[in-house]
This record gives structure tokens, C-alpha cells and sequence, in this order.
């Protein structure tokens, strides 16, 4: 035995100790052991009322303006899901479906969604806290006389830098078609909803369009980090990938109709990539408006630009 | 008078029987021969006074030499493995305990993983690698896993140190990404879970572990499932003394901090032969870590954090030994983490894995007569948890929770058939389940998927010596037969972020019976004590897992749907190698070196396939992909391996091992799947790996240095490109680990353990970063 072993049998024996020793771990395991009691708190919803927002039983035209508030609460516990959708009949459609997180300040948000051409249109919203306690309000839309199609904005062609390109500017206000360097952006932090980037996905290349809010965007656009607002922008990937609009239908639209309907807000993401040239991408901006981006040229590098034309609603 | 006389009489024949007795007992001397590690019998171990006179231990180690002259004998005690002793007695002595002490001072003399018998080491016609207790001392290890990566031929992955959430150790051209094809067993208990074969390395506290045992190639003969590359049996500590207490702290980078405590003893029972052991520990750990991450995911995510660690466990065992024939043993052992995976944004420690574990074990061992029993019960329960959470477009957060449960009945019986068999038979009956779910909190769904498995299994082996122990066979067949049952998949409320899945749910999966006859058949020649060829088959099988089974959902590059058919996968083993000493004497007398080659063939080997369709999961399509039994492979390499103990204190080591693992072929189950895996070399299989170390241990500053070279390995199953990587392959690397350590005062140690010495960054398939250099420092306390 080497003789700097230190068991030294002396010390420690006797079964008094040895008794010790074993309550000891019992205690630790049955420490390690306890759980607490789940408590569920409940969750409650209202959706505003007044002149800014959509009543239950009011009549609006087809493309016409639903506007719905929403205040919940989770009652001591986060608020993590938002869904609002829309019935008719038996058919029942998501036109949002987003994860939230809202602690005890609650949730207030205003959304906007235009009429369909049912007859009556039952819009339900449902919100879940962190327990999964649901709650839900919903309000009647019946259609009215005529249609409500509203105008559009017609921008372009616009030509955005890509993340290393010196020289053209990034920063795209969508509504009003303007556009911002790193320099000039200060202070129109709030404006901007989309910027393009290039990298490799898939072994493919890919132009791509994203917005401020979308968080992998900083690491294209480091200056976005300080951003108080980061606008987020949602793209209908699915039509641009599946080319469900073609270009002349783009050209042909001269109000808003194809813009609300185009849109499939259960394909979307802040992030479309392949955004390659001939490509019509539908998309809704962080304020409700919804748009198309037609893609008119589209280099494959960092140092490249995107030749953009945007339609968008006024 | 005539009393007296007929008492005289009787007086002096007693003492003339006393007297003859007398004489004839002083000519002879007797006792047993006994390994003095593990103190088993040596039968076989040669006594000789003189060259030509001497007898052979019986079974037992027993001996009676008879035939001496003069007072005093001076015997000679030799045996393979053992180093030659010469011992003087009285002549007339009987019942002398000889204790051998091994030729070496750090093997083992006897194993029991190949065998699942108490076997000795020199007797085993396998390839079998020890890790003893002189080793582990001499490494900085922070987890039981990594003592493993200086054996060679070890295929070994720990992306993050002590924060990564699962390790993996194979070997053989086994993949280094699933811990399946690799048999774990804790003191003989199965331990890869049926839900994924894996094993979580974590649990384990290396101060509990005394040795491991690595037995090389497929060893599905005597243990059934996923004992196709190997086995590896880790050795816990036995109580050897009344009564002792170790108590440790350590400290490290990253402010790592831990303890632990371990205690133990052993009590004489009044009635002879009776003992009870008693052993329990403890241990704590926690780590801020550091950032895992690419440098442009930190860029790109602002919400990515250190990885961290916290974790603690405790366990107790005891034994009850009545008469030294009969062994009763319980185990408890328990251990939780909570391991940050360095991504945080609402949660208040981000995104984490949770592991809350605990295993219960019950078993005998005994003598009845000619057979020894060997029974355990066994019952493993992990409750997993990970949270995720993560911003892009909106928030997302759900849990994965997983109760992953392994239990089941091992039994053994071995007797001795004549002094040319050792016949082991037995069954063993097993259990594993899983029942999970995703709970999402930023929707409505959850998730679940369930499965059960249940695996009852026959063996039968032979343990054959011919020519005095110089040629040993080794015969075994198993039979087991698995049904799988209870398979579901399904979705509870489900939303858009779940509903791609819809039409993949299914409550009630197909049952079915799977069954593996896995035989073994190996055989050496050993001329001498040191040198011996051995040639060898054996089959080897890896059960199909209930992950696989029964789980759809995303993984990486696509989407996964269940497969309840998927059967087990095979591998069919040819393996031959030596063991030689080249010097038998002088100061390279104790120079060891080992070879071996291996062909290996596998079939209905287990990859993700593309079934032809793709899916959108939210962010575009997708492959679908399912776990099929698609190719056969072929893998086959060489291992070679030296060990010098120039004298007990310092010791070297080096091993080197190639492996080839390659797709021989490919069988498509979508006409449109454009992949062709034929030729491919397999992923995560280094072709070269290289190890060397060595020990000195000294009154002043003991110390260990080891290197591993770790070659290049492919990245993807199509062996293309890597965007991340750069290359088709990661690259390879070389660490060197170092420690020091010494005692200090009478009853303390004090060490410092460096890894990765140079800082070598090391990066896995999502470019995230290793910890690189990473010290230590202990102290610790022993009474």
C-alpha cells in the first residue's frame, strides 16, 4: 500500500457513524426529490370596442377593413399564443397563428384582416398563458352591398444592396417605397420593412428578402442590434416558391384585391429565400398593410443588389 | 490389571498411529493458490520444489506436495499472467494461503465481460482492453467517458467538454454519432436505453469506477442487443477497508466548481464467512461554460448565452455475503441535471436538458455446489426535459418530455463439465419504453409518441480448455426474440406549427416480433505465458430503437416520420490478432504489444432515407426522411498496441487503429430518390486514430501525459461538401492532455489536470466550438 494512502481505519469506525453517513444520502436523494404542486391560472380575453374597431354584427364590404383589439391577460402567468381566425360554415381558416410573450403587462394589439365575400364571417381569437389555459372572444362580420377593394401604392423599380454592397443602399420602407442607407436610416428605424440578403442554403444559392424584426437579420445588418423597432414582415413563401402568382397577374392588379387575397398567412415567415427573378412574393408589413414584391433581378452574391417592384396597399 | 494392560496397549497404538501420522504429515506441505487482486482460486498454477518435482492446483487452487525432506522447503509458485514466487515453509504446513500477484501491476487477472463469468483474462480468446484503476489515476478526466479515449481503436465524441449533453464512445468502424452499436454495462446492467440506445455518460461519477473493461468486436453471443462493435463493462468500486472516506473539491476554468463524497466500509459479521459491504456517494458540479456557438450564429442571434452546467447525483450499494458462498446486492443511484444549451429568451435559464434519472438494482451471486449463479434485476428511469425556445418571426417555446424506462431480469448459472468446459447458460428477460411528448406553449399542440418493448433471450456457452490451458475455445449461441407494441404517434390540438404532420399520426402502430440468433466461435493458442494467436466469429446485432419507431418530427435537414417496421440490424465479425512479449528478459521484459484485424459485414444497416416526398415545416420544403433497413456495409481495420511498464511506477503506452466503413450497397425506397450511398465511406468514423500516454508516479510529483490523434472523418452520408465546415470532411486534430498530482500532508491529494494542453478548437457539423483548453485543479481528502 503506498504510504500516502490516508485510509486510516481508526478514525471513522463504528456503526454510529457508518448510520450518519447513510442519512445523509437518503437526505440528499430525498432532497433532490421534491416537486412542487402545478397551479394553473386562468386566462382572459376582450376584444376593444369603439369607432376604431370592427363591432360583432357589423356589416363591411368584401375588402373591406376588419379591425379587431385585442386585450388578455394570463393572470400571473405569460401569455404565449395568439390565434385568430376565421369561420364560415364549417370551414374554418388560421389568419394568424403566433407565438407571443407577454407577462404580467398583459397584451394589447391591434390587427387588421380584410372581408371575404361570405355572407357572414364569425372571427374568433384565442390566446393560451404558460399553464395552456385558453380563452377565447369572437365577433360577428356580415358582408355588405358592393366591394371595398382599396387603392394601391405602385413603387419601383427599386434597386436594394445587398449585406456587402457599398455602394446601393438597404433599407426599404415598403409603404411609402423609400429608401435608406446606414447613414440615412437613423431616426427611420421605425419605416423600415425589408432588407435583402445573399448566402447559400441547401447548396443553393439565394437571394433573400427579410425584415429588421426577423432575428438572424443581425447577423447581415449588425447595426439593426440597436434598433429600438425592428418591424416585422411577413413573405408568403409558399406562393413565391410555387409561383402561384406570375408576373403578368402582378402587373395587371390595380387595386388592392389580389394583394388580400393572394396572401396565405399559414406559409409565412420574416425570412423568403430564393427570391429569384420572375418571383411574386405576397407579404403583410408589421402595420397590416399587405403587398406583392415582384423580383425583376436578383444577383447571386454579397456585393450584389435585388431590382425590386412593390405594390402595396394605400 | 488387565484393564491396565489392555489401556497400555490401546495407549501405544494411538501413539503409534499419532506418530505415523506425525511422520507422514511432515513430509508433505499444503494449502490454496489465489489470485491476490481479486483473491479467486488459480487452478492450474504449478508447485515445484525442484524441476520434476512438483504438482498442478486443483480446481480450487488446491495443492498437497508431498515427498519433502529436512525442516524447511523452499517452493516455487508460477503461473501464466503471475509473476514466479518462491516461498519457504516448514514442512508439514497445511492450509498456506498463497496469494500470486498479477506480472504486471496494472491488469486485471480476471474478466468478466466477455464471458459473463469470472474468467481469467490470459484464458479468454478475445480482444479485451483494461482500464484499470493506476490509469484512470493518472488521467485528467472531468467524466468517466474520456479515460476511454486513450484505449485504442476508441471512436470518441464529447463536442463540449463537460457541457455536452451526451457523449458517445464506439468502436470497431462503428459511427461516433449514436452510442446504439456500442454495448454500455455498469457492473454487468445493461445501460443503453431501448427509446434510443444511447446512454447518458453524465450520471456516472468517475471516483465510483475502479475499472472498465472493453471487450472488442460483436458480443451479442452471450449479450444480445447492441453489442455489434463492442462491449464496455465499467467496474464500480468495492469497499476494501472497515471503514474509509474520500471527500473532494475541484476547481476549474470556466469557474467550474465541484464536490464529492464518497464513503464506504465493510463489516465482519461474527458467523464466519458472513460480511456486509456498504458504499455511497455523492457529487455536485456546476460551470458557467462558455459559448458554444459560431461566431456568425453570435452574430446573427442576439440571444444566444453561455452554455452552462448544474448537476449533482448520489447513489448507495450494499452487499450482505453469507458463508462467503452467497452474495445478495442492492443499488440506488440517482443523478439530475440541468445543462444550459446556450440560447436564452424569455425562459429564466434559456433553452436547457434536464435529466432526472434514478436506477434501482437487486442482485445474487452464489455457489450451490458445482454451479455459480449470477441474477440481477434491474429497473433504469430517466425522465428527460428540454426546453426550447427561440425568436425569429414570432416566439416559439415548447418542451420536449420524455420518461424513458429500461427494466429487466439477468440471469446466469455456470458449471464446470469435467476440467476441459466451463458451461454458462441463461436468460435474460428485458423491458424498455418510452413515453413522450413536445409541449408547445407559443400554440395549442402537444405531441406524443409512445412504444414498449419487451426482449426475452437464451443463452448457451462453452468455455473450452485443451492441451493444458494452451488452446481456448470459446462456443456461444443466443437467441432473442423482441416484440414491439403499444407504438403510437399523435397530436393534441394541433396548430400550424404542427399540423404538416397530420397525416402521419397514428394511435395504434402495427405490432411485430423481430428475432436474432447471434452465435460466437473463437479459439487461441497461447505456446507461453505471453504470446498467443487467437482467430475468431462472432455476430452481432443492434435492435431497431423506439426513437425510430415510433417518432416523427424535424430533424436536421429535413423531417423524420416513424418507422414501426424497421427491423434490427446485423453485423457479422472475423477477427484474428497476437499478443507477444519480444523480450523475455532484461529492462524490456515487460514490453507487451498487441494486434489485431477485423473484417466485419453488416446488413439491414439503419440510415435516414428519403421516401421520395418533402414537407413543408414552416420555412419551405423539406425531404421527409425515414430510418430504413437499406444497405449492407462493410467495415474491416487493424489495431496495434504497445504497453511497457518500465518498472510499477512509470508506465507507457501507445496504440494505433485504422478503420475502413464503407456503404456496399444502397436500396432506394422512393423511385425518385436521386441519392446513391453506394462506396460511401460511413460518417463519424476516424480511419486513423492514434493514442500514447505515459505514468510516473514518484514520491515527489506523480504525473500522466497522454496524446490522441483523431484522423478525419466525413460529415454527411452523401460524403459531400459541408457549407459550415468547408469541406467534406472534419478536419483531423491532435490534443494532449496533462496531469499532475501528489499527496500532500497524511491525509490529502492535491492535482492539477490540464485538457487539451495546446487549445486546439475542435468544431462539430453545426461549426459549434469545443472547450478547448480546460484545467483543473482538486484537492481531495482520505481517511
Amino acid at each position: 500500500m503506498n504510504r500516502f494512502n490516508c485510509i486510516n481505519n481508526s478514525v471513522l469506525q463504528g456503526p454510529g457513524r457508518t448510520l450518519w453517513l447513510f442519512l445523509f444520502f437518503i437526505f440528499v436523494v430525498g432532497l433532490n426529490s421534491c416537486r412542487k404542486e402545478e397551479e394553473i391560472n386562468r386566462t382572459a380575453i376582450i376584444l376593444k370596442t369603439g369607432v376604431a374597431y370592427t363591432s360583432s354584427g357589423e356589416i363591411v364590404s368584401p375588402g373591406g377593413k376588419i379591425n379587431i383589439g385585442v386585450l388578455a391577460s394570463g393572470a400571473g402567468t405569460a401569455l404565449t399564443y395568439l390565434r385568430i381566425e376565421r369561420i364560415i360554415g364549417q370551414d374554418t381558416s388560421v389568419q394568424l397563428d403566433r407565438g407571443i410573450y407577454a407577462g404580467n403587462e398583459g397584451y394589447d394589439e391591434d390587427f387588421s384582416f380584410p372581408k371575404g365575400l361570405a355572407e357572414s364571417e364569425i372571427w374568433r381569437v384565442l390566446v393560451m398563458n404558460a399553464d395552456r389555459d385558453t380563452a377565447t372572444a369572437s365577433l360577428l362580420v356580415r358582408k355588405g352591398e358592393g366591394v371595398d377593394y382599396g387603392p394601391i401604392h405602385h413603387y419601383g423599380p427599386i434597386e436594394v444592396g445587398m449585406q456587402n454592397n457599398a455602394s446601393t443602399t438597404c433599407f426599404l420602407d415598403l409603404a411609402n417605397g423609400a429608401i435608406y442607407d446606414a447613414v440615412t436610416v437613423s431616426g427611420n428605424e421605425s419605416a423600415i420593412d425589408l432588407v435583402p440578403y445573399f448566402y447559400y442554403t441547401s447548396g443553393l444559392p439565394s437571394p433573400s428578402l427579410t425584415c429588421p424584426g426577423y432575428t438572424s437579420t443581425v447577423g447581415y445588418y449588425p447595426i439593426i442590434s440597436n434598433w429600438t423597432v425592428k418591424n416585422t414582415t411577413l413573405f408568403d413563401y409558399y406562393t413565391s416558391d410555387n409561383q402561384l402568382v406570375t408576373p403578368s397577374q402582378f402587373d395587371a392588379a390595380l387595386n388592392d384585391s389580389l394583394l388580400v387575397t393572394a396572401y396565405n398567412p399559414s406559409k409565412v415567415s420574416g425570412n423568403c429565400k430564393y427570391a429569384y427573378a420572375g418571383r411574386v412574393i405576397p407579404f403583410k408589413t408589421c402595420q397590416g398593410k399587405y403587398g406583392m414584391i415582384k423580383v425583376i433581378q436578383a444577383d447571386e452574391n454579397e456585393e450584389g443588389s435585388i431590382l425590386l417592384e412593390i405594390k402595396i396597399q394605400q | 490389571m488387565y484393564t491396565t494392560g489392555i489401556t497400555r496397549w490401546l495407549l501405544i497404538i494411538l501413539l503409534m498411529a499419532l506418530s505415523s501420522t506425525g511422520l507422514h504429515a511432515q513430509q508433505c506441505v499444503g494449502g490454496q493458490v489465489l489470485d491476490g487482486s481479486s483473491g479467486y482460486p488459480l487452478p492450474g498454477a504449478s508447485i515445484a520444489v525442484n524441476p520434476g518435482q512438483g504438482v498442478i492446483a486443483g480446481r480450487n487452487g488446491q495443492f498437497n506436495l508431498c515427498g519433502l525432506q529436512g525442516d524447511s522447503v523452499s517452493i516455487s509458485f508460477s503461473y501464466i499472467g503471475y509473476k514466479t514466487v518462491r516461498i519457504t515453509f516448514r514442512v508439514g504446513s497445511s492450509n498456506i494461503l498463497v496469494t500470486m500477484q498479477p506480472e504486471t501491476s496494472e491488469i486485471e487477472t480476471f474478466v468478466v465481460t466477455a464471458t459473463r463469468t469470472d474468467s481469467r483474462i490470459v484464458n479468454t480468446p478475445v480482444r479485451i482492453n483494461q482500464l484499470g484503476p493506476k490509469l484512470i489515476t493518472s488521467l485528467p478526466v472531468q467524466s468517466i467517458d474520456e479515460v476511454l479515449k486513450v484505449a485504442t481503436g476508441i471512436n470518441y465524441s464529447r463536442p463540449f467538454g463537460i457541457l455536452s449533453t451526451k457523449a458517445t464512445v464506439t468502436m470497431r468502424g462503428m459511427s461516433g454519432k449514436e452510442q446504439g452499436r456500442v454495448l454500455i454495462l455498469v457492473d454487468g446492467i445493461p445501460m443503453n436505453k431501448s427509446d434510443g440506445g444511447g446512454f447518458d455518460w453524465n450520471m456516472l461519477d468517475a471516483a465510483m469506477v475502479r475499472r472498465i473493461e472493453v471487450t472488442k468486436g460483436a458480443g451479442s453471443a452471450i449479450y444480445g442487443g447492441n453489442a455489434m462493435g463492442g462491449i464496455i463493462n465499467i467496474i464500480t468500486r468495492k469497499p476494501e477497508a472497515p471503514l474509509f472516506v474520500n471527500a473532494g473539491l475541484e476547481y476549474g476554468t470556466y469557474n467550474t466548481i465541484g464536490g464529492k463524497f464518497v464513503a464506504g466500509g465493510n463489516f465482519k459479521i461474527k458467523k464466519p464467512g458472513d460480511q456486509w459491504t456498504w458504499m455511497a456517494n455523492t457529487f455536485y458540479r456546476q460551470s458557467d461554460g462558455y459559448v458554444t456557438q459560431s461566431e456568425a450564429d453570435v452574430k446573427s442571434n442576439p440571444y444566444i448565452v453561455n452554455s452552462d452546467l448544474r448537476e449533482t447525483g448520489a447513489g448507495f450499494r450494499t452487499a450482505y455475503s453469507i458463508g462467503g458462498k452467497h452474495t445478495i446486492g442492492a443499488s440506488l443511484n440517482y443523478y439530475n441535471d440541468n445543462r444550459g444549451t446556450g440560447e436564452k429568451v424569455h425562459q429564466p435559464r434559456g433553452n436547457t436538458t434536464d435529466h432526472d434519472s434514478y436506477g434501482v438494482n437487486l442482485n445474487y451471486r452464489g455457489q450451490l455446489g458445482k454451479y455459480s449463479i449470477l441474477s440481477a434485476a434491474y429497473f433504469l428511469n430517466e425522465d428527460y426535459r428540454k426546453v426550447n425556445e427561440y425568436l425569429k418571426d414570432d416566439y416559439t417555446w415548447y418542451d420536449v418530455l420524455s420518461t424513458r424506462r429500461d427494466y429487466g431480469w439477468l440471469t446466469s448459472i455456470t458449471r464446470p463439465l469435467g476440467d476441459q468446459h466451463k458451461v454458462t447458460g441463461g436468460f435474460d428477460f428485458r423491458n424498455g419504453s418510452v413515453d413522450a411528448w413536445d409541449k408547445y406553449y407559443t400554440s395549442t399542440d402537444i405531441v406524443y409518441n409512445a412504444g414498449k418493448m419487451n426482449t426475452l433471450s437464451f443463452f448457451l456457452q462453452d468455455e473450452i480448455g485443451l492441451l493444458q490451458e494452451k488452446v481456448r475455445i470459446l462456443a456461444g449461441l443466443r437467441y432473442d426474440v423482441a416484440g414491439f407494441h403499444d407504438g403510437s404517434f399523435y397530436i393534441e390540438t394541433p396548430s400550424q406549427e404542427t399540423e404538416f404532420m397530420d397525416i402521419y399520426q397514428d394511435k395504434a402502430m402495427p405490432t411485430h416480433i423481430r428475432s436474432a440468433l447471434s452465435p460466437r466461435i473463437s479459439a487461441h493458442y497461447r505456446w507461453n505465458s505471453s504470446n498467443r494467436v487467437y482467430l475468431g466469429y462472432s455476430r452481432g446485432f443492434r435492435p431497431a430503437v423506439l426513437d425510430d419507431m415510433c417518432r416523427s418530427g424535424r430533424i436536421k435537414g429535413g423531417f423524420k416520420i416513424a418507422s414501426p417496421d424497421l427491423k434490427p440490424e446485423y453485423l457479422s465479425n472475423f477477427e484474428a490478432g497476437t499478443d507477444f512479449k519480444p523480450f523475455r528478459s532484461g529492462i524490456l521484459r515487460l514490453l507487451t504489444m498487441e494486434a489485431s484485424a477485423y473484417y466485419s459485414l453488416g446488413t439491414d444497416f439503419q440510415y435516414y432515407v428519403t421516401n421520395g416526398q418533402t414537407i413543408d415545416m414552416g420555412f419551405g420544403e423539406r425531404p421527409i426522411f425515414i430510418r430504413a433497413n437499406i444497405s449492407e456495409v462493410e467495415i474491416y481495420g487493424a489495431e496495434f498496441s504497445a504497453n511497457y511498464e518500465i518498472v510499477p511506477s512509470v508506465t507507457m503506452f501507445a496504440g494505433y487503429a485504422y478503420a475502413s466503413a464503407k456503404i456496399l450497397d444502397y436500396t432506394k425506397i422512393a423511385e425518385n430518390d436521386t441519392i446513391d450511398l453506394f462506396g460511401k465511406t460511413m460518417t463519424d468514423v476516424p480511419a486513423n486514430i492514434v493514442t500514447a500516454g505515459v505514468s510516473w508516479q514518484n514520491r515527489i510529483l506523480n504525473a500522466g501525459l497522454t496524446f490522441r490523434y483523431t484522423g478525419a472523418m466525413f460529415i454527411n452520408d452523401q460524403n459531400t461538401w459541408d457549407e459550415l465546415v468547408q469541406s467534406d470532411q472534419y478536419p483531423a486534430y491532435s490534443t494532449v492532455d496533462l496531469k499532475f498530482w501528489r499527496p500532500v500532508f497524511r491525509y490529502c491529494h492535491v492535482s492539477l489536470g490540464i485538457q487539451n494542453l495546446f487549445d486546439v478548437k475542435i468544431y462539430d457539423s453545426k461549426y459549434n466550438v469545443g472547450p478547448g483548453r480546460f484545467i483543473t485543479a482538486g484537492f481531495e481528502v482520505k481517511f
